[in-house]
């Protein structure tokens, strides 16, 4: 069975957080040999700074979750297209013709792509939903989280973005 | 609240207040007894729906130091009513207000399993799935796991 490509990125960011508090503790602790030779300066105000980069860490966790989420999906219903090569008639046909969907699944939107799940029955439907919802948040982190346009909404906390899509993929591996 | 079901922003902007309001009443009453300072000030929110407005924020501070600020993050939320965020000088908690249940993975399954009542809600960061209604003691303790401070 695959692992769950999700693993990797939960386990970069649980790191991260971690680091931020050590970080935090050291420079509130004036720890001098473990904040020798960072690249940035140690002045009065790197402790609101790294607040700062704690939540822009936050953010591209999101971001990062849906991007290989959504190289998962796209996997998926690629490798589900390759049953073609056995079922198209004239057999001659059938290679390329999978070859061309192959290349086109990578440009469906993700929406499409996303109500496509919501046929397999173990996937709950509100689930696809919610999913959805953190679409629209990865898309105003990715233009610039203008707060006047894109996203109208914005994530309960990182790890309730894990756990949707983490469930979603968790299904697809059984199926 | 639900994406797919848009509600008037004024609406859903005084909903988020009353909330935030009682949670930061709340707050200061459980701070009472103790060593700490609170402080209220404000803090500017911009959402699509909502538009930009002003809440409050609560600043908590020792005799030496600021420990943390308790900052309103908006209304418009996925599958909460609203969250706010404890950002302490060593972390952030995210506080989310649920309703129903809180979000639901399946028809049987709850993302958070102890979600029962409508309300505020400490989300622990990690995998646990643990979510704690908020009171005296899970505020002490959100807070001594944003800034270490042990009560």
């Amino acid at each position: 069975m695959r692992s769950n490509p999700l693993d990797p990125i939960w386990q970069a960011y649980q790191i991260s957080m971690g680091s931020f508090k050590i970080t935090h503790r050291a420079i509130k602790q004036q720890q001098v040999n473990l904040i020798n030779n960072l690249p940035w300066p140690i002045d009065s105000s790197t402790p609101q700074e790294i607040t700062q980069a704690q939540k822009e860490i936050e953010a591209l966790f999101v971001f990062s979750l849906w991007a290989t989420f959504e190289r998962f999906v796209i996997t998926y219903l690629q490798n589900k297209g390759a049953a073609l090569q056995q079922h198209v008639v004239p057999s001659d046909l059938a290679s390329p013709f999978y070859e061309h969907l192959k290349k086109e699944i990578e440009f469906w939107k993700t929406d499409d792509m996303l109500d496509l799940l919501k046929q397999i029955s173990s996937i709950d439907k509100n689930l696809i939903g919610q999913a959805k919802a953190i679409l629209r948040y990865r898309n105003w982190i990715a233009h610039g989280k203008d707060t006047h346009k894109a996203a109208f909404v914005n994530v309960m906390t990182p790890v309730y973005a894990h756990r949707v899509l983490d469930e979603i993929v968790n299904i697809l591996l059984l199926n | 609240m639900n994406y797919e079901e848009p509600q008037d922003g004024e609406q859903l902007k005084q909903r988020y207040l009353t909330k935030v309001n009682q949670l930061f009443g709340n707050i200061i009453l459980w701070l009472k007894d103790t060593d700490l300072q609170v402080e209220q000030q404000e803090t500017q929110i911009a959402e699509v729906l909502t538009g930009e407005y002003l809440a409050p924020t609560l600043s908590i501070s020792t005799n030496q130091e600021k420990l943390a600020e308790i900052v309103p993050i908006g209304a418009c939320i996925i599958e909460a009513e609203g969250r706010v965020d404890v950002e302490g000088w060593l972390g952030i908690e995210h506080i989310a207000y649920l309703v129903n249940g809180g979000p639901r993975l399946n028809a049987e399954r709850k993302m958070f399993p102890d979600v029962d009542t409508n309300g505020w809600y400490w989300l622990e960061n990690n995998l646990s799935g643990k979510a704690h209604p908020m009171n005296q003691g899970s505020f002490f303790n959100v807070l001594t796991q944003a800034t270490d401070y042990a009560f």
